[in-house]
């Protein structure tokens, strides 16, 4: 009995944050039925998994105590280049796939060898990056406009095996393995350090500069996975999709309980603030509150968020 | 006796920490009134709240019979109370000009803002009334020495005209001959009626320019006495507290002849000049000497966080220890300094703190075995006596002593052969300290080693088999058997070369 | 503050690009060149003067990108043909960029958060009003305004005598007790605030005017391209922090330069019609920016690095 009690006090915000995903659900479904439909409840699942996805590397990053802004462009590039190198078609992805996670992956390393190595200002490093991809990806393209995703892409997004959506059972994996890895490895405990206190860390003899370059390769993973997914949900690329990621995913893991600090937080609790976050998205069209209002309206609650978190902080003090 | 401040009941406390115990205290004008405590007895946190740079939490403060509400350290500069930090509050990116005159209202023209070559005259005006000369009004803080950083926060003080005069440790950065400057100086200032208060280590110093000195002990005033009538053994014994050899254990000695490590010439700049020593199996060596002359370069670069040149050889063999890791892996392990910004995540729990450095020994299928870890940190909770609810609890909850206990079995779990432990004992309470001197002498017994940095000289004595003393980055003497003593410390930190007696083969 | 060569290097890298330019056009330099660079250069330079105050004193602010966006859309479709309207308007967008600047500021210094995540949070909320105000670009700006702005003096453009008086404004500042506060808390926050400075007003102030320079950064755009965009401002983040780091600030505060910082801004501009003249197509210069902004902060990263070693050995 009291180890359930230990465990629910530790986890307090993620299991807030779930109460108020379905909260908010059901209060939804009730002023608008067609909310709770099977159909509808798919397409959420789906927009969760992707934004569940991408912000997998921003929690891992803002554990650590730094962010990673060029998530948007990491997004867009994985997606436009998925579409041009296969050009529509499913012949080659076997290379195209694994060929772009590189790719993203080492977007990721450099930042992470900017920032643990050059010891450049995670801001800095990222948002330079996030330059250099748009401007890297606008010169390329030349104003062309996306091509056709793959169908194979877009099933594995969109499709169902045995009634449950695939990209569910991938991301239930990505949500089992790292929550493994944060909570029962070494690697992630050291994260949690490192986030805290840098100083603590080097005296206890953590590699602190191999643990930040591994966790921006995740986020460029993560990033240029969500972006093949994201390009199935589309079913085409265009230059600005990932721009809405990166307040989405910054809003998702500090939703989710991650301190802006750094050193605490659980990917579960991203889950948490994912499902929030999509479900707050439906409700704008069901109350005919215009798009150009969501970006205000998601600004105010992760600034909700935060004051509230840092006032109980400080007040702990 | 006019009183002109007066301290009344001052208490004020950090958390669970009782900085201070309802203090009273008062000085007088004309006089230099001394402030001795060791580490963490409450004579900074004293300064801090008459300089307005912290909140008391209760209490209150009376300057020439007028009640004092000090909200910001402009109300006390403003009244009249200048404060000399032991930390400077310099600007490094100013002139020392600039820094003088920083955000003084009467030094602007009528356009509201200063030219430098104002600034420069008046500065070399304040130079002359003072007496200091050899440094440039125009250089830029950040490249000036320590000293002379020193000189000019005294004259940026000064050049308001205090009534009230606090100084913490003035002379720990300064070199002989500004000290004598120094001490002039104040003594001048005091006989032109003003309050001059100040903290040191020295006793010398003490003894020289004090004529009343009051001793802190753990937030309390214990004793004011006028120094023409008192002693420093006095004074040591009222610091202490209790009969100084209750506290340390009967000195043994273990040492054996293997030698466990051995520096060779290390250098670094003129932080470490030349540096050799050897240690013993068994020994428990220690490092003395005032603060910052070298003492902790030599310990973070043994762990392996600072650079110098230099060999070290481990059990014979020549080691190159780039980073804490490598150092660890060698069987060095450190105390640092400051707990609760180099020793302990506060947030996290005993457990999670004390297996920080082993935790990839507690792997099996790549996944941390939480049974294992549960034995490792149960069994060094017992052997350290740490009093906590659980190993779950939070760091931040346990007092001080038992925090210091935690980093102690950190550090303890990697099986050191060699512990370096750098100002250990510092704001823990006096049951901890002696259950810590204790795990010394046991850790000899095991055939471990020990390098013992303090301040204090009577840990150095009762604990230490032989002690190198470190002057401007060099061992200026090693001392052993009968030639470790009190005096022989302080004559060597100051300086003095003591006959080395090596007893040992 | 002492001259150090260190502070010339902006000086120094512009005369090299003014002599570039005049090898390979020779034609063009002349004075109405000097009129149209300045005149678009005045959005940048604002900028980068209001995020050279914010890291001075050690923080960063992204929202401008923000206010940026919010008042050249809102000053695009607003303002009507009445000069008095014009008038009141403008200093309306000024009023609004200290308010959003000083919301910033409350945040941060009484919540004790980090600069970043807060003006991240508010770039957002910002862009969105943006956003809201203006779903697309559109333009209805009064031409009475655009001219005013645009004018020249006596011949000299109204943007060249704004960037002197901010020079001269810069040069005072340095001398007077407020900006020397700046210099403190960004070099020393602990020895300010013991010397008397009253570091949560200040910092308050600081970034209230990164707001305000901000507003007259979107303010003078709408007048400079005759038109509102609702994500105007985001390319000028990135690019204001590159201007001042060029100009000489320091991302940890302390160190910088206003001067710096509008040739900061000026260094950009050229280069990146360098580029475009060197056929190098437009769509290239975000990354440019952004490889430049990196390469300078690493390499003032090393050798601040490479300094510590020698000097400290840790």
């Amino acid at each position: 009995m009291n180890k359930i009690k230990t465990v629910i006090r530790s986890n307090r915000t993620i299991i807030l944050s779930y109460i108020i995903a379905l909260l908010i659900f059901i209060a939804i479904s009730i002023v608008r039925p067609g909310f709770a439909s099977p159909s509808h409840i798919r397409i959420l699942i789906i927009d969760v998994s992707i934004l569940g996805i991408i912000a997998l590397g921003q929690t891992f990053v803002i554990i650590t105590g730094g962010i990673d802004i060029s998530i948007p462009w990491i997004v867009a590039s994985s997606a436009t280049f998925l579409t041009i190198l296969s050009s529509g078609e499913n012949n080659n992805l076997a290379i195209i796939i694994p060929l772009i996670l590189l790719g993203t992956t080492f977007v990721g390393f450099i930042n992470g060898v900017g920032v643990s190595y050059l010891r450049i200002p995670p801001i800095i490093m990222t948002l330079g990056m996030n330059s250099i991809l748009l401007g890297g990806l606008l010169g390329i393209m030349g104003g062309r406009p996306g091509e056709r995703t793959p169908t194979l892409v877009q099933f594995v997004t969109n499709g169902n095996v045995r009634g449950i959506p695939v990209i569910l059972i991938l991301w239930v994996i990505i949500i089992i393995l790292a929550t493994i890895v944060l909570k029962n490895t070494t690697f992630g405990r050291q994260l949690y350090v490192i986030g805290n206190n840098e100083k603590v860390a080097l005296f206890s003899g953590i590699n602190i500069r191999l643990a930040k370059l591994i966790v921006y390769c995740l986020s460029g993973f993560a990033g240029g996975l969500g972006g093949i997914l994201l390009a199935g949900r589309i079913g085409q690329s265009y230059l600005g999709m990932g721009d809405q990621f990166l307040f989405l995913s910054a809003i998702a893991v500090i939703v989710g309980g991650t301190s802006v600090l750094g050193g605490s937080g659980q990917y579960i609790g991203t889950v948490a603030g994912a499902f929030i976050l999509t479900i707050v998205k439906g409700l704008l069209p069901a109350f005919r509150i215009p798009a150009s209002a969501q970006q205000v309206i998601y600004g105010v609650i992760l600034f909700t968020v935060v004051v509230l978190a840092r006032s109980r902080e400080l007040s702990k003090i | 006796m006019a009183e002109d401040l007066v301290m009344e009941n001052i208490s004020k406390s950090f958390g669970e920490v009782k900085a201070l115990d309802g203090v009273d205290f008062s000085a007088n004008c004309g006089e230099i009134h001394a402030l001795l405590g060791e580490n963490g007895a409450g004579k900074s946190t004293l300064i801090k709240i008459s300089s307005g740079a912290i909140k008391k939490d209760s209490g209150s403060i009376k300057l020439s019979d007028k009640q004092l509400f000090l909200r910001t350290p402009n109300d006390a500069i403003n009244i009249g109370i200048g404060t000399i930090y032991q930390d400077l509050s310099l600007i490094p990116v100013l002139t020392v000009a600039e820094n003088i005159y920083f955000n003084k209202q009467d030094s602007l023209n009528r356009w509201g803002i200063t030219f430098n070559k104002a600034l420069y005259q008046k500065t070399l005006n304040a130079f002359e009334k003072f007496g200091v000369s050899g440094i440039n009004p125009s250089a830029v803080v950040e490249e000036l020495t320590l000293s002379e950083k020193q000189v000019i926060e005294i004259i940026k003080v000064l050049s308001r005209d205090p009534k009230l005069l606090v100084l913490d440790e003035p002379t720990s950065s300064l070199t002989e001959d500004r000290v004598e400057w120094l001490l002039k100086l104040l003594r001048q200032l005091a006989k032109e009626g003003k309050i001059i208060i100040f903290i040191s280590h020295r006793m010398h110093e003490v003894e020289a320019i004090a004529d009343i000195v009051t001793v802190f002990r753990n937030g309390k005033n214990v004793g004011t006495r006028k120094m023409s009538e008192t002693n420093s053994d006095e004074l040591v014994s009222l610091m202490l507290g209790r009969e100084v050899a209750s506290y340390f254990p009967k000195k043994e000695s273990f040492i054996k002849e293997e030698v466990v490590l051995e520096a060779r010439n290390l250098s670094f700049n003129h932080m470490l000049q030349n540096v050799s020593f050897k240690l013993h199996k068994g020994e428990v060596l220690g490092v003395g000497g005032l603060v910052g002359q070298g003492q902790a370069v030599l310990f973070l670069f043994l762990f392996g966080i600072a650079r110098a040149v230099g060999k070290i050889f481990i059990d014979g063999r020549e080691t190159n220890i780039r980073n804490p890791k490598e150092a660890m892996n060698n069987g060095i392990a450190l105390i640092p300094e400051d707990r609760s910004t180099e020793g302990l995540i506060f947030s996290m729990t005993l457990r999670e703190n004390i297996t920080l450095p082993i935790l990839k020994n507690l792997k099996s299928h790549g996944l941390i075995n939480f049974g294992k870890e549960k034995e490792i940190v149960s069994n060094l909770t017992e052997i350290l006596r740490i009093k906590a609810e659980s190993m779950e609890s939070l760091v931040s909850a346990l007092s001080g002593g038992n925090q210091q206990k935690v980093i102690i079995a950190k550090m303890l779990s990697i099986e050191p052969k060699v512990l370096l432990m750098y100002d250990s004992t510092r704001g823990v309470d006096v049951g901890t300290k002696a259950e810590i001197f204790k795990l010394i002498k046991k850790l000899a017994s095991e055939g471990k080693s020990i390098i013992y940095y303090s301040t204090t000289l009577d840990e150095l004595v009762n604990i230490c088999d032989n002690v190198i003393v470190m002057y401007d980055g060099r061992i200026i003497g090693t001392l052993s058997g009968k030639n470790l003593v009190k005096e022989n410390i302080i004559k060597a930190s100051m300086g003095e070369k003591v006959s080395d007696l090596d007893t040992r083969v | 503050m002492k001259l150090k060569w260190a502070n010339l290097i902006p000086y120094i890298i512009i005369a090299f690009i003014m002599v570039i330019i005049g090898l390979l056009q020779p034609t063009i330099v002349r004075l109405d060149w000097v009129g149209i660079k300045t005149d678009s250069i005045l959005p940048l330079a604002l900028a980068a003067v209001g995020q050279t105050l914010v890291m001075l004193v050690g923080g960063i602010d992204l929202s401008m990108g923000g206010v940026i966006s919010l008042t050249n859309s809102l000053a695009a479709i607003k303002m009507t043909d009445n000069p008095i309207n014009i008038i009141l308007f403008t200093i309306g967008m000024l009023l609004l960029g200290l308010l959003l600047g000083a919301i910033n500021g409350l945040i941060i210094v009484k919540l004790k958060l980090q600069p970043f995540i807060v003006t991240l949070i508010t770039w957002f909320i910002y862009g969105g009003l943006a956003l809201w105000v203006l779903p697309t670009d559109r333009a209805n700006v009064p031409q009475k305004f655009i001219d005013v702005l645009l004018a020249r003096i006596a011949g000299i453009p109204v943007s060249l005598l704004i960037i002197l008086g901010i020079v001269g404004w810069w040069l005072y500042l340095q001398r007077a007790p407020f900006g020397k506060n700046i210099l403190a808390i960004g070099s020393n926050e602990r020895s300010a605030y013991l010397s008397g400075v009253n570091v949560g007003r200040v910092k308050i102030l600081v970034y209230s005017m990164s707001g305000l320079f901000a507003a007259c950064a979107g303010v003078y755009r709408t007048a400079q391209v005759a038109s509102g965009s609702p994500t105007a401002g985001n390319n000028f983040i990135l690019a204001s922090v590159t201007a001042a780091v060029i100009g000489g600030a320091s991302l940890a505060g302390g160190k910088g330069s206003i001067a710096g910082s509008i040739i900061g801004a000026f260094i950009l501009k050229l280069l990146g019609d360098l580029l475009v003249f060197s056929g190098i197509s437009s769509y290239w210069v975000s990354l440019f920016q952004g490889l430049l902004l990196i390469t300078i902060i690493a390499v003032v990263s090393i050798t601040e690095l490479v300094r510590r070693r020698r000097e400290v050995g840790a």
